[in-house]
């Protein structure tokens, strides 16, 4: 589906969020993942921290002025699997947290340029793909 | 209080009180008007059309309950501001909810209009330093002379129903804030935001006479207007209206501030970015369903045949790309027209259109909401090679309905604008600066875009109509606010 006004790329943006922070509290909770535990940990609070900071920039700065249609913009390119089995093994937790990381540092790069009419909601964005990046790189250093 | 969320059959619809002396109480009135869903056609409340007693009563409470809360330091009256603030932060989404189901209005436009009501309280919680007079030593060997602003009393408002939630709270904070104390009649037709914010002011615990809320219609707007107890009134609707509001209160040596329509003008320059300038082209002109005093109507391409062609092309891809449907689905890029008399009034002006041998290239009627039948849609329309002195051209639609005019050079677009009687808003859309100065230096307009579609000035900032869009000198919001709402007084002193 398209994502064709700022309300649904928040929400959208919200609901990856909210599936991100699920998917690294299940593998924090997994006993066989154990020594990423503080990692996962760390990831899925910082998924909490991003829809508070979200919700509440985006409450502050919409303007009925400043709103313009989005175009472009679709869910399924940043569609996230998070299904991952209770038998994983730390590789296939950290691959699949990796293409995870890889999606939504490409989804916040887009979204934020899409809404830029909304500029310190863009900002914000645009430092979420930059933490990306960074969970990319902390990934790649634990294995 | 009144509970907007919940279907009602048009008898059991709950009926709106007014807020007078810190207390909700139901109207005397035997007549009420619908207050109606204009996407669901459903009844939502009945509101009553109060009596003059009904406001002289409320207006006696303000007068009385000025005299304490002038006397509060203005950091205290500031601090109700910050609790109102938070109160308003905290129902953000209900108010939102609120006002697009009263009003039609997409719930993203709904969160930007509380926002901006918002801004509006905040800038008025700093009414210490807003309200700050001035002196001079030494204006003589020995004198001094200082300037303060001080309350005048009772103020009135008298707010439309294209931004309920926003447009009062150009005024109301500010006047309170400055220790007046105020009445508000909401529009009619859109009761149910303010009664929520009025809710809002009640939890605040604002004194009791120092917000009062008096529903009706004309009678009650009468009342105010002729009362000598109220020291000021601010409105905005329509021009023939915004004059009688200005005459009958300056008459009785009232202030007045009172806008009237607008028929905005976008320039687009050959040098415009395109891309970027559609879509705050289609934001101004199809926002709110172009219920906007600041909405674009008339977009004019500066250039060439080619340009024009160019730039048709690309406007009426992007506004047959607009999806038009009930405010609350969040896809939703337009909702409906206020009432079926706001869609009929647009409907004519179409038919006009077409014999005054315009071309209609995108045709907004008969548009079909599934699931909204019965709503008062009208899709994106667009007119091509409109003649700005035509009766499309030249009058506020206040609807979804774009003009487009040719100009063969910035000086014939500007001479255009001057011609109309308007002075809203204007835009340019242009890379280069010399146009933009040139445009915003000479443009006979109030609020100018510069590649901005809605030029709708922030609560620091006045919002500044001219011509026939506004009457009297002081503007809503901004310093002009404070102004209006505050007497001078000069002080001479001398001491032996």
């Amino acid at each position: 589906m398209e994502l064709t006004t700022f309300s649904m790329v928040l929400r959208y943006t919200l609901q990856l969020e909210d599936q991100t922070g699920q998917f690294y509290r299940a593998l924090a909770a997994n006993s066989n993942l154990m020594q990423a535990k503080d990692l996962f940990t760390k990831f899925a609070d910082n998924s909490d921290r991003r829809k508070k900071d979200l919700e509440r920039t985006a409450r502050e700065s919409v303007d009925h002025s400043l709103l313009e249609p989005v175009s472009g913009l679709f869910e399924e390119t940043c569609t996230i699997n998070t299904a991952i089995p209770n038998d994983a093994s730390i590789t296939d937790a950290i691959s699949t947290a990796r293409a995870l990381e890889d999606k939504m540092q490409k989804f916040y790069t887009e979204a934020g340029d899409k809404i830029n009419f909304i500029s310190n909601v863009s900002r914000l964005y645009k430092r979420y793909a930059q933490d990306r990046t960074k969970a990319l790189a902390s990934l790649q250093d634990f294995t | 209080m009144v509970q907007a969320t919940k279907v009602i059959d048009q008898k059991e619809a709950p009926l709106v009180r007014n807020y007078v002396n810190g207390e909700w109480v139901a109207s005397k009135s035997t007549k009420f008007l619908d207050v109606v869903n204009p996407a669901t056609t459903e009844v939502l409340a009945r509101v009553p059309m109060s009596t003059k007693e009904e406001v002289d009563e409320a207006i006696q409470y303000a007068k009385e309950a000025y005299q304490e809360w002038r006397e509060l330091p203005p950091l205290t009256r500031g601090r109700y501001m910050f609790t109102l603030k938070n109160l308003m932060e905290e129902h953000f989404e209900e108010a939102s909810q609120i006002l697009t189901k009263e009003h039609g209005k997409s719930i993203d436009e709904a969160r930007g209009e509380i926002r901006r009501a918002i801004e509006c309280v905040e800038h008025a919680a700093g009414i210490p330093t807003l309200m700050m007079g001035y002196n001079l030593e030494t204006i003589a060997p020995g004198l001094d002379e200082e300037c303060v602003l001080q309350p005048l009393g009772v103020f009135a408002c008298l707010p439309p129903s294209n931004f309920p939630g926003m447009i009062p709270f150009w005024f109301l904070p500010y006047a309170i804030a400055c220790g007046n104390t105020y009445v508000v009649k909401p529009s009619s037709e859109v009761p149910l935001t303010m009664n929520k914010l009025g809710e809002l002011m009640d939890e605040a615990g604002f004194p009791p006479g120092v917000v009062n809320i008096v529903n009706g219609s004309r009678d009650v707007s009468d009342a105010l207007l002729k009362s000598p107890d109220v020291k000021g009134v601010s409105f905005v609707g329509s021009t023939p209206v915004a004059r009688y509001v200005y005459s009958t209160a300056t008459a009785s040596g009232k202030r007045a501030q009172c806008q009237g329509a607008a028929k905005n003008f976008l320039l687009v320059m050959p040098d415009a970015n395109l891309d970027k300038t559609m879509p705050a082209v289609m934001n101004s002109v199809y926002g709110c369903a172009g219920q906007r005093c600041l909405a674009g109507a008339n977009v004019v391409a500066v250039g060439d045949d080619a340009f024009y062609e160019k730039l048709k092309k690309k406007l009426t891809d992007s506004a047959r790309a607009t999806k038009t449907g009930n405010g609350l689905d969040e896809s939703v890029q337009m909702g409906p027209l206020r009432s079926k008399a706001a869609m009929d009034k647009v409907l004519s002006y179409i038919d006009t259109g077409l014999k005054e041998g315009a071309k209609l290239i995108l045709d907004g009627r008969n548009i079909k909401v599934p699931g909204f039948e019965k709503g008062y849609f009208i899709g994106p329309t667009i007119f091509d090679n409109v003649d700005p002195k035509s009766k499309i051209g030249s009058e506020e639609i206040f609807g979804p309905v774009m003009c487009l005019i040719r100009a063969k050079d910035f000086n014939e677009a500007l001479r255009m604008i001057d011609e109309n009687p308007y002075g809203n808003a204007a835009s340019i859309f242009t890379s280069s600066g010399k146009w933009a100065r040139e445009f915003k230096h000479r443009v006979q307009a109030g609020d100018i875009g510069v590649n901005i579609g809605i030029a709708a000035p922030v609560a620091f900032f006045p919002f500044s109509g001219w011509k026939d869009s506004f009457f009297g000198d002081l503007h809503g919001q901004g310093f002009d606010a404070i102004n209006f709402f505050t007497e001078r007084k000069v002080v001479i002193s001398r001491w032996f």
